[in-house]
């Protein structure tokens, strides 16, 4: 990812979005087993002790998740946590921090007189709103946000995305979008990466991927989405594979439907297909 | 894609949860999770459980004395333990191993009198009390939670003044202790069932109240019953010992565990280096509430996350 | 007129509603004494009494009179504090009231040491098992709390005193105090803070001896159940979402376990102590009878031994008193960690 884009990752419910979204911030459970590196400004997080990981949660690197009902803790006020976060990166002023408390959640359109209130007399908008302000209002160079507006009516939704879309412009910051929805990553992001089973199985540009995919599974997921000119609505058949057991070689040939026996015993390499876009698929170059 | 997945989820979460025989329910976690921590606690209360159970029906066999009657003072009295009398003798001279044998007969007859009861009376009025909600609810609420709040044993002590001494009056005092509890329970949860998708529906096919109350709810209200049934279960029987312990409970020359112990209590055996009367009583009444929570507990741990599963 | 959701606000509805608690509390005691077929006197008697003696006990306890004027008078007397006179012969003749209040002290200074065992050892081992779950630590502490929740306290009573008491002679078994020095001076009733405020610390020493393997007992048999509720609240609100969040934007560990977690999961606790004090009351009555504990338990005990139906009365309606007392300030105690319960 370079400094200001927005990448989406999207894939099917269950196959390790959101996992990825919490190995970023390092806050998997304990005694999860790490495999593989993830390098952030060049350092990888795996290699870094708790307290260093720790200054990097939330200052450099923020999360906003998927269920915000539930992410403040219910015996906090809502200044509570954000003097909390601020500090626990910070040396500043009671005020100063204050001050930086106001200007997030005027940014969010959060009135600034429900400062001192609880998150249970907020709604779910607004506890989304909340969240975002206080993943923002260290300013992190990259903002990770988690199926942001599953949980959330429609209009909030529009609400919520307009908002990811002014930080875009407004901080500079990159953004990394975890998605189910076809639709927000068309309308929100520059780069896009498809997940297969914790897997990436496609990444490349947003328009190159969308009009020219190359892998079978990234075919099957546009033709599930509904167009214009949808005429017959296409699902892919099967269940997503259990991650604690994924099939041999290539984890989607039980589903595709171009599998050939190579395909169980093989893995495939993530190769680049066209400039800028790579998938992972042993027949890739009959599909361009 | 996961549109399509999920509105699938949705309606196999509107099936209702009914098909399973009730005690596969309760055997089927049973029989799964021989291994798990859960699993061995269950086995084990179970098997403490039924051993108690075999105790008191064998009773007037496996006893090697009588125990009421004259004859049932067999040896010179506080005698400390020997072969001939395992655990002793005790005040009156009686053989303590068979009155702690025959105890079980009292304990669980006086714990099975209490307990059923309640779950008769509780059970039906929780169902009611959940189901028609309004006025009716919150005052049969507030009555129960306020006899809930009360020391039980103060309680079941005051009916016990009242009625007197004796297997079936112990029985019913102790059976006002746990009519709010079956209550409670049964209300809290006719309260969320009376709003599955299942429920409303039978309710928009036009079924009667009564219907739905005992068809649809009252068997997926019972099945969190026996977690209940076997914690209250070990409560009752200490109850009771505690009423006899007391002096309002049992009467002598039935024998009795807590009736044991206050005999011992009230001639001072412990002050004067007598353990034995004591403490083999005791230790039955402990053996046998650990058994009853091992198994209430080990299926609270087995079986309730099923039943969330399948609601969810 | 305070803001809706303020501590205030609060506290008054939580008073007002205390009320039909009580009232319910003082006719389930009305029903029960009164209405549950058997007759009172009878019922205390035996049945061995010649009926006029029978006759005239009832017609003197206004026993006789129509339910509803018995009801009338019942409540008048609780509100007046005037629970009549004392019909055995102990008491004979002493106010009700005045004997209870005697007897009240004792009762509280043992509840409040064992709660305090209680919470100490409960709370400790809960904590020790929810942070190692299901490591052998875990295990112990899981046993322990079934275990000795089920353990009759008067059987644990009678084997502490054989042990400590008879057999190794470190504490004294029985009574509250020494016969061969004077109790402090009577202030408080409390032989601990008395002896404190007289500045007299042998007469200390000698009242904590004394409470010691009382309170240990019954501390030890509550502390199953805070034992219980700690570990299942700490392993839920260590895996809370709002804790996954907290990580997430870097907060210091200690942070999170004392002001999300450890904090979430008392709320539980503190809902729970309400039952908890119910079940050391009722604990208290076994626990006095065993350790012949002058407090009013005993006093209840011995009252129902003599057949003194007003002493009877007299103690079951102060311990409802205390009951909802009780509950009011679990209730206020609550509200205030808990901002969602005040509204």
């Amino acid at each position: 990812m370079a400094g200001g884009e927005t990448v989406g990752i999207v894939g099917e419910t269950g196959c390790g979005k959101s996992t990825l979204g919490k190995a970023i911030l390092s806050i998997l459970p304990p005694r999860t087993r790490v495999t593989g590196h993830l390098l952030f400004r060049r350092t990888d997080l795996n290699t870094l002790d708790r307290e260093a990981l720790r200054r990097l949660q939330g200052e450099e690197i923020a999360l906003i998740f998927q269920d915000p009902m539930t992410r403040l803790n219910p015996l906090m006020t809502i200044e509570q946590h954000f003097l909390e976060t601020i500090r626990a990166h910070q040396k500043v002023s009671k005020r100063e921090a204050l001050e930086r408390t106001m200007a997030a959640l005027t940014s969010m359109r959060v009135p600034e007189s429900r400062i001192r209130n609880y998150p249970h007399e907020f709604s779910g908008g607004m506890r989304q709103r909340i969240m975002i302000a206080l993943a923002l209002v260290l300013t992190p160079s990259l903002l990770v946000a988690d199926e942001p507006t599953t949980s959330l009516d429609v209009i909030v939704e529009a609400q919520i995305l307009e908002i990811l879309q002014d930080l875009k412009r407004n901080y500079r910051m990159s953004l990394l979008l975890i998605t189910h929805n076809l639709g927000i990553v068309a309308e929100v992001c520059d780069k896009v990466a498809v997940l297969y089973a914790g897997k990436v199985v496609e990444q490349g540009s947003v328009t190159d991927i969308f009009a020219r995919p190359v892998h079978p599974y990234t075919r099957l997921l546009l033709q599930s989405i509904i167009h214009l000119d949808t005429k017959e609505l296409r699902s892919i058949d099967g269940q997503p594979p259990d991650l604690l057991f994924p099939p041999s070689g290539c984890r989607f040939h039980p589903r595709c439907p171009y599998a050939k026996p190579v395909c169980h015993e093989k893995v495939p390499p993530l190769e680049q297909f066209r400039s800028g876009q790579s998938a992972a698929c042993l027949f890739g170059k009959d599909f361009v | 894609m996961t549109e399509s997945d999920d509105s699938f989820a949705d309606v196999k979460a509107q099936q209702p949860v009914l098909p399973r025989p009730f005690l596969g329910r309760l055997l089927h976690p049973l029989m799964e999770n021989r291994r798990t921590l859960a699993g061995v606690l269950s086995w084990i209360g179970l098997g403490i459980v039924v051993a108690f159970i075999v105790i008191a029906v064998l009773a007037p066999i496996l006893a090697p004395y009588p125990v009421e009657g004259p004859s049932a003072i067999v040896a010179p009295k506080l005698q400390p333990p020997s072969l001939t009398h395992l655990m002793g003798t005790d005040e009156s001279g009686q053989d303590v191993f068979s009155r702690v044998l025959w105890g079980a007969q009292t304990s669980l007859e006086v714990m099975a009198i209490g307990v059923v009861l309640a779950l008769a009376i509780g059970f039906p009025v929780g169902l009611y009390s959940g189901y028609s909600g309004g006025a009716v609810d919150r005052i049969i609420l507030l009555i129960m939670d306020s006899i809930y709040a009360f020391p039980g044993l103060l309680l079941a002590l005051l009916v016990a003044v009242m009625l007197g001494k004796g297997v079936f009056n112990i029985g019913i005092a102790i059976t006002v202790i746990y009519i709010p509890l079956y209550y409670r329970v049964t209300r809290n949860q006719t309260l969320s069932i009376r709003e599955e998708t299942y429920v409303e529906a039978a309710r928009g096919l036009g079924a009667r109240p009564w219907t739905i109350m005992w068809s649809y709810i009252a068997y997926n209200v019972l099945v969190t019953i026996p977690v209940i049934f076997a914690l209250s279960a070990a409560d009752a029987i200490l109850t009771a010992a505690g009423l006899s312990f007391l002096g309002l409970g049992i009467q002598w020359p039935t024998p009795d565990w807590g009736l044991d112990l206050s005999i011992a209590n009230t001639f001072g055996d412990i002050g004067n280096g007598v353990w034995w009367t004591s403490f083999f009583p005791g230790l039955m009444i402990i053996l046998l509430t650990v058994g009853l929570s091992f198994l209430g507990e080990g299926l609270n741990d087995l079986v309730n996350p099923l039943l969330k599963k399948e609601r969810a | 007129m305070p803001r809706r959701g303020s501590l205030v606000a609060y506290g008054v509805t939580r008073l007002v509603m205390a009320f039909p608690m009580l009232l319910i509390l003082l006719t389930v005691v009305f029903v029960v004494l009164r209405i549950i077929p058997g007759d009172p006197i009878y019922a205390l008697y035996g049945g061995r009494a010649k009926p006029s003696v029978v006759m005239a006990q009832r017609h003197k306890l206004g026993l006789d009179q129509p339910l509803y004027l018995q009801f009338a008078n019942y409540i008048a007397q609780v509100f007046t504090g005037n629970f009549g006179t004392s019909l055995g012969p102990i008491f004979g003749g002493q106010n009700v009231m005045d004997v209870i209040m005697q007897r009240l002290p004792a009762t509280v200074e043992l509840a409040v040491g064992s709660m305090l065992v209680a919470t100490i050892i409960g709370i400790s081992v809960g904590i020790l098992s929810g942070i190692n779950r299901d490591r052998i630590v875990d295990v112990v502490g899981r046993l322990y709390g079934t275990i000795i929740f089920v353990i009759p306290i008067f059987w644990l009573g009678l084997m502490l005193q054989f042990v400590f008491a008879v057999d190794l002679k470190w504490f004294p078994v029985n009574s509250r105090f020494d016969v061969s020095i004077p109790p402090p001076a009577t202030i408080t009733g409390l032989y601990t803070i008395d002896s404190l405020l007289k500045g007299r610390l042998d007469a200390f020493a000698v009242a904590v001896r004394h409470l010691f393997l009382p309170c240990l007992t019954l501390g030890l048999v509550l502390s199953g159940f805070f034992t219980k509720t700690v570990r299942a609240n700490l392993l839920r609100t260590a895996g809370a979402d709002y804790v996954e969040a907290a990580r997430a934007r870097g907060i210091r560990r200690r942070a999170i376990v004392m002001r999300y977690a450890f904090k979430n999961a008392l709320i539980p606790v503190i809902t729970v102590l309400g039952l908890e004090f119910a079940i050391l009351f009722a604990g208290a009555v076994l626990t006095e009878t065993t350790f012949n504990w002058n407090g009013m338990g005993l006093l209840l005990v011995n009252s129902i031994e003599v057949q003194d139906y007003p002493l009877i009365q007299g103690t079951i309606i102060v311990y409802s008193f205390i009951i909802v007392i009780i509950s009011l300030m679990v209730d206020f105690l609550n509200g205030l960690i808990d901002p969602r319960v005040r509204y």
